[in-house]
């Protein structure tokens, strides 16, 4: 009963910033943002176009 | 008088671009203040009072100024507690949901973008019929769980690429996965009767010299071609590749394509929009969609495009308050 559609899905790599953020091991525990520094390599800020969307809901 | 300029962001913990807008309005001393939605409710409290405009919203003990402005970037879940029901919990997390757009949504203010015109633009069926009414050339295409309809268009299309109709995630089998736009070979056409269980956006594979990624930010529009072709793993969906050295340029759109993007952002009301486009080997752009929160830092990274710096500055902007 699997749609079509989901046979081209593909398994994100732990981190890639997609579904809830709390099973993601970036973004944990930054009470300031403005000292996040975890996302400022150029490799994670280009897999960041794999979450594009608004709501998740 | 001229209101100073007070930011709010309602976004996720888990987003590069949100970092980037803060550390700028952070070092312009712009009074903002970031709303991590999955902090909600189950690690933080939230208070609106709809008839006191002076303490709107509180987040936790802190009481937020009206903002002159609010990005709408994201809005995640939180996962579920410990021992809480799963169905209790996703109560609590619609609840949570309906409390925060509630507070927001009527707020006058400048909006990237209002959530209303969020929740409508992410309807890619949506987004097609209204560029193609604009004149935009978009890639021949049917949305259906009909089987035999899409191996009709199988035929006539020649090539063929499938496309989720508005999310690219999906938790299967416990982990997170994402769809891309793939390409349908004939050996799937055994396949397609589970086409059925769910609607998809099947389309004509237009051959590619290059992809387009033109990112709007208020009346300012940055384009940008990506050299999907050098790399087979980008070829039809570039953001497959993991390369984060993928060649891209700047380029100049052409005047009336660079209009008909602006209708279009008009239309759907978005003050923020990224647009994928494909330049085909005869010269001809063809639209493929408009995400009304993508994502931009890897072009910055890439070309210096200034486009957080955009963002910043149209988040501060109050002359037409």
């Amino acid at each position: 009963m699997t749609p079509f559609i989901l046979r081209f899905a593909e398994p994100l790599a732990a981190g890639d910033p997609q579904g809830s953020c709390e099973n993601s091991d970036l973004g944990q525990g930054f009470e300031n943002p403005e000292e996040r520094t975890s996302m400022s390599d150029k490799s994670t800020r280009f897999t960041m176009v794999k979450a594009e969307t608004t709501d998740d809901a | 008088m001229m209101r100073k300029a007070v930011v709010l962001i309602v976004s996720t913990k888990v987003d590069a671009a949100t970092d980037d807008v803060v550390q700028r309005l952070a070092r312009q001393g712009i009074p903002h203040h970031r709303l991590n939605t999955e902090e909600y409710p189950f690690h933080r409290r939230i208070t609106y009072n709809p008839s006191d405009s002076a303490a709107w919203l509180q987040c936790d003990d802190e009481p937020l100024m009206e903002p002159t402005s609010i990005w709408y970037r994201r809005m995640r879940i939180p996962s579920t507690p410990e021992r809480m029901d799963e169905g209790v919990a996703t109560f609590c997390r619609n609840e949570t949901r309906a409390t925060i757009l509630g507070s927001i949504i009527g707020q006058e203010a400048r909006w990237m973008s209002h959530p209303a015109d969020v929740w409508a633009a992410e309807f890619k069926p949506y987004q097609l019929r209204l560029a193609a009414s604009l004149g935009l050339r978009i890639p021949p295409t049917v949305i259906t769980n009909d089987p035999a309809i899409i191996r009709a268009r199988f035929r006539a299309f020649g090539s063929m690429v499938i496309k989720p109709t508005r999310s690219g995630h999906v938790v299967k089998d416990g982990a997170d996965h994402a769809i891309y736009t793939s390409q349908l070979l004939e050996s799937h056409l055994d396949e397609l009767d589970s086409a059925r269980w769910s609607p998809s956006i099947y389309q004509a594979l237009i051959p590619k010299r290059y992809d387009v990624r033109v990112t709007f930010v208020g009346e300012r529009c940055f384009a940008a071609a990506i050299d999907s072709q050098t790399d087979p793993a980008a070829r039809i969906d570039w953001r497959q590749t993991d390369n984060p050295e993928l060649p891209h340029h700047p380029i100049q759109l052409p005047g009336d394509l660079e209009a008909a993007l602006h209708r279009l952002m008009r239309l759907l009301s978005l003050t923020f929009g990224a647009i994928d486009l494909v330049l085909t080997p005869s010269g001809e752009y063809v639209f493929l969609e408009v995400n009304p929160s993508g994502q931009w830092l890897w072009l910055d990274d890439m070309l210096h495009l200034g486009i957080t710096d955009a963002v910043a500055d149209w988040l501060t902007e109050t002359s037409t308050l």
